[in-house]
């Protein structure tokens, strides 16, 4: 089971979402309320850079974005160093059932669907990553 | 030999007349018949009975012909109308042998497909409607042939640049390993308004959920007090705000499931359920409201058990329940109960405002 999220020790959390205000409210969330250490990047190919530059514990993915959509970001990070086994979640305002089950169907560990409590983000977050040590 | 005299009554007299003029002139009661004439009588008896009995056998054979034809020009005509109704289906109809021979196609089946009359002789359905791909056990074309199967199936075909959808049906043809008939139907506009439907809900869904995502993350954040204390007034303010992009996001939900619910693709998850710790989640699912406005939510709900879809039924109480709370007085109370009838189980919410409102669960 991964360790608590705590000051000394936070959670390093990569946040690919290209919309800037859900950015914000993602950073807000993550950084002040489940204190964790949180990098943004607003797009799946500087994601893709971030990631070989630097060691992440989780990485937040949005689906829908220009360019690279999530998905696809997803397979190219997983054939680079250091991103064959990153977590990854989706975070997705896709709402229907079968595209849910499109997105269970990947290498990402679960799917968060907006809107999200700003509350209970982190916790979720938290969740999935203890549920992958179960 | 009986059934001889009795069909030919002329031959048995002038038997008997010869016999009897024979023994009379034995017995010298007459004259001795001459043998000429008692020959000559019997050989003009015997010609004219023959003549007769083909007169006979001809006309029953011209009345056998007549009834022939009549059959003949009724399976004729049974054979037109098969064809015109055939040639009239709107769904193509091809019928192939088991080499995959086309043997009958319908205009239909040669429009859809794009193919001349001609050209449709030399097709293979097989290959058609195999997509180019070899045959496998699990082709409806080999389970209708040697299993006699009749599923149904949807073939996205690609003819002449276009992408057709196609309902497609095949149906063994004379019995068992004889050949086969494929019925297809043109669903493509139904299919493509479908998608577009399902492409628009989604990308409608999307839209809202977006900037929704950062109204009620703003919200969330601005009343948990990390950017700076609020007064009472502030804090009730934004629950308020909260509540209602809650309730906005349900709204785009119902949204989906009506899309669901339209294209059949809900499908209800019957499971053995309490009636009344239906009601407790349900109660709990609105437990933040009520408790803000002081309600009292009995639930007096029977301990009996149903077969039904645990979220469904949920989602319609809490539905009912958000809606009675949010429409009550402060400090008022709220009563679930329910009553069941045979199949049917009714549960009523009832508030003290007099809007008591119900909901039937079979």
């Amino acid at each position: 089971m991964l360790s608590e999220v705590d000051s000394t020790n936070p959670l390093k959390i990569l946040v690919v979402e290209d919309d800037c205000d859900v950015r914000l409210i993602i950073n807000l969330s993550l950084s002040r309320v489940a204190s964790m250490d949180v990098q943004e990047a607003m797009s799946g190919q500087s994601a893709l850079e971030m990631v070989e530059k630097n060691k992440f514990d989780v990485v937040l993915l949005d689906v829908m974005m220009p360019d690279m959509d999530g998905p696809t970001t997803l397979r190219a990070l997983r054939l680079i160093p250091g991103g064959e086994n990153l977590p990854v979640i989706f975070l997705t305002a896709k709402a229907l059932p079968n595209e849910i089950n499109r997105l269970k169907n990947t290498s990402a560990l679960d799917v968060i669907t907006k809107p999200f409590d700003p509350m209970k983000l982190g916790s979720q977050i938290q969740q999935i990553l203890d549920l992958r040590h179960e | 030999m009986k059934k001889l005299w009795a069909r030919h009554p002329v031959l048995l007299s002038t038997l008997i007349f010869i016999l009897v003029a024979t023994l009379a002139g034995f017995y010298g009661l007459s004259p001795a018949p001459d043998i000429t004439a008692i020959v000559s009588i019997f050989v003009v008896t015997i010609t004219s009975i023959f003549v007769v009995s083909i007169y006979k056998l001809e006309t029953k054979n011209s009345a056998l012909d007549e009834v022939a034809q009549i059959k003949a020009l009724e399976v004729n005509r049974l054979q037109l109308l098969n064809q015109r109704i055939v040639n009239v289906a709107s769904d193509g109809i091809i019928a192939a042998d088991l080499y995959d021979h086309v043997v009958a196609s319908n205009p239909a089946a040669r429009d859809l497909l794009q193919l001349s009359l001609e050209a449709v002789d030399i097709f293979s359905p097989h290959d058609l409607f195999h997509l180019g791909k070899p045959c496998h056990p699990k082709c409806p074309i080999f389970l209708a042939v040697h299993q006699s199967s009749e599923d149904l199936y949807l073939l996205e075909l690609p003819v002449k640049g276009e992408t057709l959808f196609l309902d497609v049906s095949v149906r063994p043809l004379d019995g068992f390993e004889s050949g086969y008939v494929v019925i297809f139907r043109d669903i493509t506009s139904q299919t493509l308004l479908t998608r577009t439907k399902e492409h628009i809900i989604s990308v409608v869904s999307h839209e809202i959920r977006t900037p929704l995502t950062t109204i009620r993350g703003s919200l969330g954040l601005l009343k948990s007090g990390l950017f700076g204390a609020l007064t009472a007034d502030s804090k009730e303010l934004l629950s308020r705000a909260i509540e209602n992009s809650e309730r906005l996001m349900i709204l785009v939900n119902d949204l989906l499931d009506l899309e669901k619910i339209d294209s059949l693709k809900s499908k209800l998850n019957y499971q053995s359920i309490f009636l009344d710790q239906l009601v407790d989640q349900a109660i709990r699912q609105i437990t933040l409201l009520s408790n803000r406005k002081n309600i009292l939510v009995k639930n007096i709900a029977s301990h009996e058990e149903i077969t039904a879809d645990r979220d469904r039924l949920l989602q319609v109480l809490t539905n009912l329940l958000h809606n009675a709370v949010k429409y009550s007085d402060y400090g008022t109370s709220i009563e679930i109960s329910t009553d069941s009838l045979q199949d049917e189980h009714i549960f009523s919410i009832q508030d003290e405002g007099g809007g008591g409102e119900s909901q039937k669960a079979n």
